[in-house]
């Protein structure tokens, strides 16, 4: 028995490289197939091989990697073709047929039967028995592990997305249908003076605004498309009244249009909103919040010295991951990037793969945000990295790799720590509406001296048979908080019931929820307060809507119309309950087969708490020797910082030495050149020295000279005298008389 | 680390190397666009920014991060803007975004007296934070599709008066008043700057805060 179908897609990508187009024709475009999503045109057209616009500053590199793009999904098409080759025949024969599923694909003659192989193997892991138990072991549940984070081929993409997230087991044949034909006969009992349009209009007219707002230009989102799009969001809201239509669900749905039929579309988006997305997209978001704190926490343990960085410059992540979660990252990275998350996501069954990929995305841009010190700038970057990241493959392995522990178990324990602040935060804000509410309201009663309440009461009183709890306006809000709590008390057992039997059957267990409140609680919005039933959580009412009530609404007349209003809803939701009642009444029918009898039932709570405790147990060890890592961790860093702060010092004491040194270099320069002037003034004064000396000889030749001219001149006056003398007198007092004259002479000639 | 910071919530002061002073004056500050569904902040934000305008602009997720910035009156202003998601249960993750704004832009579509309600309840809520230094404007947006208008110019104009806002219809598909508005605010700017720190609001921050003193989205 060979499995043509896939055989064929398989074969088909791999003759022609640029065959991505096949993939999307394969589903449910097979006929309506666009030009555009042919890789060469789409390229003329700067749309990528999905049909999606590429911005124009990056196609440069997006025409870069998407030869890498192509070569991946030839290498992969043939490894899933391997495996599916390999295991085919063998999970055929231990196939069991489940019914049901085979109606999701028989009308367009698909490939389904040859992918039980997969299908097995995400049973084997939903169910959650595995690791080396023998019960329901599946070998091969490792290797299609490993496909999925290689990335699923195009060609098989929309099938295994169905597979993944169980589309085909929630397969309920003509539901769709029905939520669509409940369009011709909504009941309208007051048919009067309703001005606005009812309930699910307001859904109706906010999914009319996003249409064309959804990847506008996409080839696939024609009008056709469009009106597929419209549809299936219109169904999920009737479906599902808690959720309605949120924003982004509008881009899930139409990336699930590009790849399966409408129908299978509505069933995959209804298990990824209500199972891996359960309590993000209804009206207060809370779970979104939520796991805003978790990543917040996961950042700081995982990437502490970019968490350190942002907190530096001021900067929370949250302000980004809100969006990468809420759109599962559409819009956020580039398309390859986007497909291969939402395969690894979708395959695990739960959302632990937005905080891998978001943590990996922050790592791989960790270093250029680190160089980055303006709050602006760190900003600007977070916004614009994940439209760069074209490397599809580096970013889904080190998310899956590098942040493995990062499992839904963890995650769920970090978000039981972190609800209760954000359900805190919340009760706050809308009692603080309140009060500044009640303000502003009894300033205004002040002014006018008029009550509303007084008016509204007998009025409310009238329509009490049919919404039974309300109450003027004053202590409207107090009883609904009552009244909710207890709903609460009548519910827990019910919920605690069928936690103990299946946690993962979501579906029933809000069905039932809502099918027991909704007839005692028909308030102004009351599928959206049930969240919190849902959620068991110690708050009361946390009315969002009410914070954007108008505060000013004395026309009695408004009042009137607003209670039909509010009637209107309420016996619309009470259809709704019905109908939900019905489907309640079939999952109990099966549910009692699976329940034999009550001790059997005590059996499995009693094995469920056992579990549960070593399922905690393990968490904690984990915790544990998650503290002694990041303890060890701690340590290494402080190790680190050690040695880095010795280095520093060594380099500083170094720095010192050698400005000593300089310092030192630089006195011994003055000091040669001190020397060297005084040598030259040594020189300078050595010549004077000599030149004062032979002055000095000169002088006393000079005057030695002198006095040998004075000699002479002495003896020759001596002479003269001697001859005058002689000449004059005798020889005796001659004598004595010439020495007198003599002397007398020297003496003159001295003072000359 | 000191914490560079003007006294007013929004304004930041550049780090260092403080390069500033070869300008005559360097200003950033951080804004945020509210309003309904379909009125127009994406494309007013995109058309200041960019100078762009799509007949279909996509419908913004969560919030948007955008920078512009322009010379007003011989001082270089960076406009930050937050551009936020306009359904109505985005409304609780809006208080991360404009708490710590310097100024908001609340947004409505002349052609739909629905979005005019939500523009005022964005007012009130923003009213009810108490920050007195925030400036506020009202942009009445599809100023081009006269033909359909509901709301008047002058219904716009007195609620704003009324409220101390500043009021402009404007137009993102023709330019119309877009880059005025911007402008107008950043001349507004500097005057509502408090002569002590401001005395918003600083503890109803979540868990998620790193330090209780950290409260602005744009610092």
């Amino acid at each position: 028995m060979r499995p043509t179908g896939v055989q064929e897609a398989l074969s088909q990508v791999k003759a022609d490289a640029k065959g991505f187009g096949n993939g999307v024709a394969n589903g449910v475009h097979r006929e309506s197939r666009h030009p555009l999503i042919d890789g060469v045109v789409s390229l003329e057209e700067k749309r990528d091989m999905y049909g999606f616009t590429v911005r124009p500053q990056h196609l440069e590199k997006y025409l870069e990697h998407d030869k890498i793009y192509k070569e991946e999904e030839v290498h992969r098409s043939n490894r899933w073709e391997q495996f599916l080759e390999t295991y085919t025949s063998t999970s055929d024969s231990r196939s069991n047929g489940r019914g049901g599923g085979e109606t999701a694909i028989e009308g367009r003659g698909s490939c389904w039967g040859s992918l039980r192989a997969v299908e097995q193997a995400v049973l084997h892991k939903h169910s959650g028995v595995g690791n080396g138990d023998a019960i329901g072991m599946c070998p091969w549940a490792e290797e299609v592990k490993k496909l999925v984070w290689e990335g699923v081929p195009v060609s098989l993409r929309g099938e295994l997305w169905q597979i993944f997230t169980g589309a085909k087991v929630r397969w309920k044949d003509g539901f769709y249908q029905e939520r669509l034909a409940r369009d011709a006969n909504v009941v309208k009992p007051f048919a009067g003076p309703v001005e606005k349009p009812p309930r699910l209009e307001k859904w109706a007219s906010q999914i009319e605004k996003d249409l064309p707002r959804t990847f506008p230009g996409h080839p696939i989102l024609g009008e056709d498309g469009m009106g597929s799009l419209r549809r299936m969001l219109t169904a999920y809201a009737r479906h599902n009244p808690i959720v309605g239509y949120c924003q982004a669900m509008n881009f899930l749905g139409a990336l699930l249009l590009l790849f399966m039929p409408e129908e299978n579309a509505f069933w995959t988006l209804t298990s990824i909103v209500d199972v891996y997305f359960e309590g993000y997209y209804t009206e207060k978001m809370t779970e979104a919040q939520v796991d805003q704190l978790v990543f917040t926490q996961l950042m700081r343990e995982r990437l502490p010295k970019l968490a350190k960085h942002l907190e530096t410059v001021d900067v929370e992540i949250s302000w980004f991951t809100g969006s990468w979660f809420l759109s599962i990252f559409v819009n956020v990275l580039p398309w390859e990037c986007v497909l291969r998350v939402w395969d690894v996501l979708l395959y695990e069954g739960n959302r632990s793969m937005l905080f891998r990929t978001a943590l990996a995305l922050l790592e791989i841009h960790a270093a250029p945000l680190l160089q980055l010190h303006d709050n602006g700038d760190v900003l600007s970057m977070l916004q614009s990295m994940g439209e760069t990241t074209f490397d599809s493959s580096q970013l889904v392995l080190s998310a899956c790799l590098g942040f493995q522990e990062i499992d839904e178990g963890r995650l769920q324990k970090l978000r039981t720590r972190h609800r209760p602040t954000v359900i805190a935060e919340m009760h706050k804000r809308s009692l603080d509406v309140r009060q500044w509410r009640t303000i502003n309201a009894s300033s205004k009663q002040a002014i006018n001296g008029t009550t509303n309440g007084s008016v509204v009461a007998p009025l409310r009183i009238t329509q009490g048979e049919e919404t039974n709890t309300l109450k003027p306006q004053s202590n409207d809000q107090r009883r609904l908080i009552n009244l909710e709590d207890e709903d609460r008390s009548t519910l827990e057992p019910h919920l605690n019931g069928l936690k103990g039997l299946d946690i993962a059957e979501f579906e029933e267990r809000h069905t039932l929820n809502y099918q027991l409140s909704a007839p005692k609680f028909f308030s102004y919005e009351p599928l959206v307060s049930n969240e919190n039933h849902f959620k068991n959580e110690p708050y009361g009412r946390i009315d969002e809507t009410d914070e954007f009530e108008d505060t000013e609404s004395s026309d009695q007349e408004e009042e009137i119309s607003r209670l039909r209003k509010e009637l209107e809803h309420a016996l619309q939701a009470r259809e709704e309950a019905e109908c939900r009642a019905e489907g309640l009444k079939h999952a109990l029918a099966e549910m009692d087969q699976n329940r034999h009898s009550p001790v059997e039932m005590e059996k499995l709570k009693a094995q469920n708490a056992q579990l549960k405790q070593s399922l905690a147990d393990k968490h904690e060890q984990e915790s544990a020797t998650v503290e002694v890592l990041v303890r060890l961790e701690q340590e290494n860093r402080k190790a680190d910082d050690a040695r880095r702060r010795a280095v520093e010092k060594a380099e500083e004491n170094c720095e010192t030495s050698a400005r000593a040194l300089r310092r030192a270099a630089d006195e011994l320069e003055v000091m040669k050149k001190r020397a060297l002037a005084a040598e030259i003034m040594l020189e300078a004064m050595e010549k004077r020295a000599v030149m004062a000396e032979s002055m000095l000889k000169a002088v006393e030749q000079q005057a030695a000279d002198e006095l040998r001219a004075m000699e002479k001149r002495a003896v020759m006056a001596e002479s003269m005298l001697e001859a005058t003398l002689n000449f004059q007198s005798g020889s005796g007092p001659r004598t004595k008389r010439g020495v007198e004259p003599k002397s007398g002479a020297l003496a003159s000639m001295d003072s000359c | 680390m000191c914490r560079l910071r003007d006294h007013a919530q929004g304004f930041r002061r550049r780090p260092f190397p403080d390069l500033s002073f070869f300008i005559s004056s360097f200003r950033s500050f951080c804004q945020v666009l509210l309003g309904d569904m379909g009125a127009g902040k994406s494309s007013l934000a995109l058309r200041f920014v960019k100078g762009q305008f799509f007949d279909y602009q996509e419908s913004t997720i969560g919030a948007a991060f955008l920078t512009q910035t322009l010379a007003v009156n011989e001082t270089t202003v960076k406009f930050e803007i937050w551009d936020t998601a306009g359904q109505e249960r985005y409304h609780s993750l809006a208080p991360m975004y404009y708490r710590g704004a310097a100024a908001a832009i609340i947004v409505y579509d002349i052609t739909n007296a629905d979005s005019f309600g939500r523009a005022k309840k964005w007012v009130q809520e923003l009213q009810r934070q108490g920050n007195p230094n925030l400036v506020m404007a009202l942009a009445g947006n599809k100023a081009d599709l006269a033909s359909k208008k509901k709301i008047e110019a002058e219904e716009g104009q007195a609620y704003a008066e009324e409220n101390g806002l500043f009021f402009m219809e404007t137009s993102a598909k023709t330019a119309q008043n877009v880059n005025e508005l911007f402008y107008e605010i950043a001349r507004k700017l500097p005057k509502a700057q408090p002569a002590q720190a401001a005395g918003m609001t600083l503890t109803d921050r979540s868990a998620s805060r790193l330090t209780p003193a950290k409260t602005t989205c744009c610092t």
